[in-house]
């Protein structure tokens, strides 16, 4: 991804995001999996718009390039992830921790279809699974909703 | 100074809502936030240009051109709250884009109207300071009203709707969404009223309005 003139980068190493987002959860439990997926999000549309992705297919290269993961099959609203830095970072829990991926994924994926959508993490590598396994689903109205007036 | 402290307050209130929902907006639902907080910016700036206009009652030009500005912005409002909800509503269904579409045309039409139509200022009843205010001539007047009438009926029934709906189905936000519903219809209650009766019952409902709204914007 091109850096921008005046933004700022940090590169996070798998053992110190284990140490500081590990304790996130330990202190903030859901509310740091839902602050993880915002930023996800965040990071997924500046990828998204950085790449000019247009199909599913070349999610796996956008995440590859990032160091995000090694292998992502999408198969319509399933997501199978291989070499989740975040879930291998994260290991051994008995949650899914890829909340950050996921974001990611929501967004990428949203570019693609053009939908809005939610990227939910059902299996997880740092569960001692193969691989982790996303399930994509449209978000209904009364969800879009209760996300908005959380806002207002 | 009744008047001052009204118009002055509700734009106060609305500038900040928006600001608010600007400053508090997340990655998730961006388009539909940022809708949400250009309807407050737009709808405080038609009330502070109506606000300005009054200074300019003894010159038709710039009494015109302010509400003409004036004007426009609340239209945009109208626009923009019905977009906000037909996003909540509507964001994957066929009848997006010909929602978008129509919106869009009748906010062109209204905006066109207003520049290249012919204003007549007459005097409005109620009013406090006896002044003059606008009646637009498109089209003879009774038909302009039932048209108007509708547009404002059209623009405001699906974000009043949202609200509701989303109320009944969310007890936790019950209040909340009910507070947000009422604000919304005291607001286009007040633009309408305006335009069929006078400009002084628009002027204080706008205030109750945005006390509403800012009374379930603040609760959490």
């Amino acid at each position: 991804m091109r850096l921008k003139k005046n933004e700022k980068y940090v590169v996070f190493g798998a053992e110190e995001w284990r140490v500081t987002v590990g304790k996130l959860y330990e202190v903030a439990g859901k509310v740091c999996g839902r602050a993880l997926y915002d930023g996800g999000l965040v990071k997924g549309r500046k990828l998204a718009k950085a790449s000019k992705l247009k199909s599913m297919a070349e999610i796996e290269s956008v995440l590859k390039n990032e160091n995000l993961a090694e292998q992502v099959q999408v198969e319509r609203d399933i997501i199978l992830v291989k070499g989740s830095f975040e879930g291998e970072a994260l290991k051994p829990s008995l949650k899914p921790r890829c909340f950050y991926l996921a974001g990611v994924l929501a967004a990428l994926y949203s570019a693609c279809s053009g939908k809005d959508v939610k990227v939910e993490e059902t299996d997880c590598i740092a569960m001692g699974k193969k691989e982790c396994r996303f399930v994509v689903r449209e978000l209904k109205w009364y969800e879009k909703m209760k996300e908005v007036m959380e806002v207002i | 100074m009744l008047k001052d402290v009204i118009m002055l307050g509700s734009v106060a209130l609305l500038l900040y809502m928006g600001w608010q929902v600007e400053k508090r907006k997340r990655a998730t639902h961006k388009s539909i936030l940022t809708k949400l907080s250009m309807f407050y910016f737009a709808l405080g700036i038609s009330i502070l240009m109506y606000y300005i206009r009054d200074f300019y009652v003894a010159n038709e030009a710039l009494d015109l051109l302010f509400y003409r500005i004036g004007a426009m912005f609340q239209g945009l409002s109208f626009l923009l709250i019905f977009l906000f909800s037909i996003d909540i509503f509507y964001s994957e269904s066929r009848f997006k884009m010909p929602a978008y579409i129509l919106a869009f045309l009748i906010f062109v039409m209204f905006s066109i109207g207003m520049w290249t139509f012919h204003l007549e200022r007459e005097m409005q009843v109620f009013y406090l300071d006896k002044k003059y205010e606008v009646t637009r001539v498109f089209f003879p007047i009774e038909i302009e009203k039932i048209i108007i009438t509708l547009i404002g009926i059209f623009a405001s029934t699906l974000p009043t709707l949202s609200f509701v709906i989303y109320g009944l189905r969310d007890k936790n936000s019950r209040k909340k969404a009910f507070l947000y519903a009422t604000g919304m219809v005291v607001m286009f209650a007040g633009s309408m009223l305006c335009y069929l009766i006078s400009p002084l019952l628009a002027r204080s409902l706008y205030l109750v309005g945005a006390i509403i709204c800012y009374y379930a914007f603040k609760m959490r």
